[in-house]
């Protein structure tokens, strides 16, 4: 765990900070490629169909902008409201 | 939410402040990681629900959709 804010280095706090939105991203792509994979791949073929890869493209693209809406619309209520849910 | 019951004292009586500020800290921490993992969650299950054909764009209807589910998603632990 974390230090107190005190004891540790700006640089540090930026790397932390870094690190954690890398993390958050990586874990999008990961439950992204699962999801998709499973929307749109019904039987594996010798290679991926057009039909399969534009419902890859798609899923892909509406995933990610579903993850920012749903984190800016909880956000927005967030700052309406107390916390706790 | 409150992480309940009080901290019990080291063999030398009332903790330090430097543990204070680490318990308030962990509290914080663990409480933003809960957050976020309600989130993805919430975020996982409304895709599926919203997204089973996935279209070419992210259209009005969808994110009413969306708001739809997380309202639900949230209504109904009470």
């Amino acid at each position: 765990m974390a230090a107190p804010d005190q004891q540790v280095s700006p640089e540090l706090q930026q790397f932390i900070a870094r690190e954690s939105q890398v993390a958050q991203i990586q874990s999008m792509i990961s439950s992204l490629t699962e999801v998709c994979w499973d929307t749109c791949i019904q039987s594996p073929g010798n290679y991926l169909s057009s039909k399969e890869s534009s419902c890859l493209e798609n899923c892909a693209r509406r995933f990610v902008e579903s993850t920012q809406y749903i984190l800016q619309r909880a956000a927005h209520k967030a700052d309406g409201s107390s916390s706790g849910f | 939410m409150s992480y309940g019951g009080g901290y019990g004292g080291g063999a030398g009586g009332a903790p330090k402040q430097d543990d204070h500020a680490i318990m308030e800290q962990v509290k914080s921490q663990l409480q933003m990681q809960m957050v976020q993992e309600f989130y993805q969650t919430v975020r996982d299950k409304c895709f599926k629900v919203c997204f089973s054909s996935p279209g070419s764009s992210f259209s009005s209807s969808d994110q009413k959709c969306l708001s739809r589910c997380m309202d639900r998603y949230q209504d109904y632990p009470r």
